[in-house]
């Protein structure tokens, strides 16, 4: 091919776009409005998602250690958790820590439960890479020190310790604290009377570990509930991107059937397949293009504009909006994609017909 | 210039077209096809510029052996054979010396070149005035004359004309015969299938009539032979 020719090609391609005005706007529109409804669906669905996964991140293992465990064990334990596969990070919440959380949310009532008399055990907050294996990770945990004890002397009379939680006064704690800091306020009351009665003591091995607590119940309906939303978002961009393509292909199918009189006569003339191409592909690429462009252009300023406005009304919700220059560049990039791939096919693939002699 | 050696065309749907035909067209001849309606005058231009296919036989087309080419050696033997129709087959969106330059266009010609040969040939068939008019603000006649201008415009050594006058009054298909018999003595074979008696008749010209698929008559100077 000449380089002459394929300079011709182009102004034949763009000239054919303005020639054939209608059938070029029924093309574009055709193009334009399933892309601009697939990127709604598709700027809304991620915005689910991402409201999703931040729920979902909340999902969480909290491990409370005995309040006997030494500090020096701490480390250990900590370490021995890390191992777990599933887990990504594991975060030691001091007493002094989970006191000053708890304090936050309940205030006064803590008053003077410091240094010594914190009721509070150490904890490890276990963040797992998928919310769906919390279950597992818990059980692991739970497993892995199922044999682990410390021996620490104990008065004979805690056996109470752990039966009547239901009697305890601090009936505002919320249920995942509520195990270990009760008994815990209850085991110092008991210790303090043994000390002043009878120092009857005796040693005893406790667990390692008090409780595993990741929201049971909760979570699994949580998931379920997610990955619904998620599967039905999914299903509707795939029907949309069949139809979208589905109507951009039969428009081209048109607009190319429309034109079999100028393709015969080339052929006539003895222009060569690949001479008759040419210019269809640049008309469909710059159909796909424009096609394309406008949709984007469309999306990208409304969500932004959409983004700001909502900013305050949804924030109070809880509800954030990803950012435009986060949510669009992807989006709008498939978008593109579809417009010029269907635009560029789909007039290669209609004049295929044509060709054939 | 063309052979054709037991040509036989059956169509899928089981119309047999063609049934053995035999037959030599000269370099610089002028050949009338004739015969009724549906006898296969139009199946026998067609095998000559390959828009169909034989399905027994040989055809030989300026050196070409038609039936053995392959899809893309088509386009240039094409090239060497001007097509006119009935119904003109000009692109409504061109303008004339548009419609002219688009066959010089197709085989990559140079613009200068393109030029030069469009304003020739404008003015061999005497449309030069008309060059920048679109094809609707045409006569039928001038139509034509613009569909032989593009036919002609490469140079072909063979035109093929499927009843070239069929839409035109007596008086402008004259005009259009004049002019194609002076591309013929320029050089050019013509191979024309026509209803025009009075044209054969009148044009005397090897005549070739075909009928129910075969040749029937094959006459130097010969007469149209039909009742109208």
């Amino acid at each position: 091919m000449k380089f002459s020719t394929i300079g011709r090609h182009f102004r034949e391609g763009f000239k054919n776009v303005i020639r054939n005005a209608w059938m070029s706007f029924a093309s574009i529109s055709s193009i334009a409005i399933p892309l601009f409804i697939l990127g709604v669906f598709l700027l809304l669905t991620s915005n689910v998602d991402e409201f999703l996964n931040d729920l979902e991140s909340q999902v969480e293992v909290k491990v409370f250690l005995h309040t006997e465990v030494p500090q020096d064990e701490i480390l250990s334990i900590k370490n021995k958790i890390a191992t777990i596969d599933e887990i990504k990070r594991v975060t030691h919440i001091t007493k002094e820590q989970g006191m000053a959380d708890l304090r936050e949310r309940i205030g006064d009532p803590l008053e003077g439960y410091d240094g010594e008399e914190n009721p509070l055990p150490d904890s490890f907050v276990v963040e797992v890479y998928q919310p769906r294996e919390v279950k597992t990770a818990a059980e692991k945990i739970e497993s892995l020190f199922e044999n682990e004890f410390i021996t620490i002397e104990r008065a004979i009379s805690d056996e109470v310790d752990q039966s009547d939680e239901s009697t305890t006064t601090d009936g505002e704690n919320t249920a995942e604290e509520q195990t270990p800091e009760e008994s815990t306020t209850e085991g110092t009351a008991t210790d303090e009377e043994s000390i002043t009665e009878e120092p009857l003591t005796q040693d005893t091995e406790i667990p390692v570990i008090e409780s595993v607590k990741y929201g049971q119940g909760y979570v699994e309906k949580l998931l379920t509930i997610t990955n619904t939303i998620r599967l039905i978002g999914f299903i509707i961009v795939i029907g949309l991107v069949f139809t979208a393509m589905f109507l951009i292909a039969n428009t081209i199918k048109l607009t190319i059937m429309s034109r079999s009189s100028e393709v015969e006569i080339m052929k006539l003339v003895g222009a060569t397949n690949q001479f008759i191409r040419w210019p269809f592909f640049i008309e469909g690429a710059v159909i796909g293009v424009i096609g394309s462009f406008i949709p984007s252009a469309i999306l990208y300023f409304g969500y932004s504009g959409l983004e700001q406005r909502s900013e305050l009304q949804l924030g109070i919700l809880g509800i954030k909006m990803i950012p435009v220059n986060e949510a669009t560049p992807q989006i709008l990039m498939v978008l593109f994609a579809i417009g010029i791939v269907i635009g560029v096919f789909g007039s290669l693939l209609s004049i295929r017909k044509h060709l054939k002699v | 210039m063309i052979e054709m050696q037991g040509v036989f065309k059956k169509y899928p749907d089981g119309n047999d077209a063609l049934k053995g035909i035999n037959l030599v067209v000269d370099q610089n001849e002028f050949v009338y096809i004739v015969g009724p309606s549906g006898a296969g005058k139009s199946t026998f231009m067609k095998l000559i510029y390959r828009e169909e296919k034989p399905t027994k036989g040989q055809i030989v087309v300026n050196g070409f052996n038609i039936g053995k080419l392959k899809q893309r050696k088509i386009p240039y033997v094409r090239r060497n054979i001007g097509v006119i129709f009935q119904d003109f087959r000009l692109l409504p969106k061109l303008t004339v010396a548009e419609n002219v330059a688009f066959a010089m266009e197709v085989i990559e010609e140079p613009k200068k070149v393109i030029r030069k040969r469009t304003n020739e040939v404008l003015s061999l068939v005497r449309l030069k005035g008309k060059a920048n008019a679109y094809p609707s603000q045409l006569s039928g006649g001038e139509q034509q004359r613009v569909a032989i201008a593009r036919a002609i415009v490469n140079n072909p050594s063979l035109i093929i004309a499927d009843e070239p006058t069929g839409n035109l009054d007596p008086e402008t298909s004259w005009g259009i015969m004049e002019l194609l018999e002076e591309i013929n003595f320029r050089g050019t074979t013509i191979i024309m299938a026509t209803h025009n008696k009075e044209i054969v008749n009148k044009m005397r010209k090897r005549v070739i009539a075909i009928e129910d698929g075969v040749i029937v008559r094959d006459q130097e100077r010969g007469e149209y032979g039909y009742e109208v």
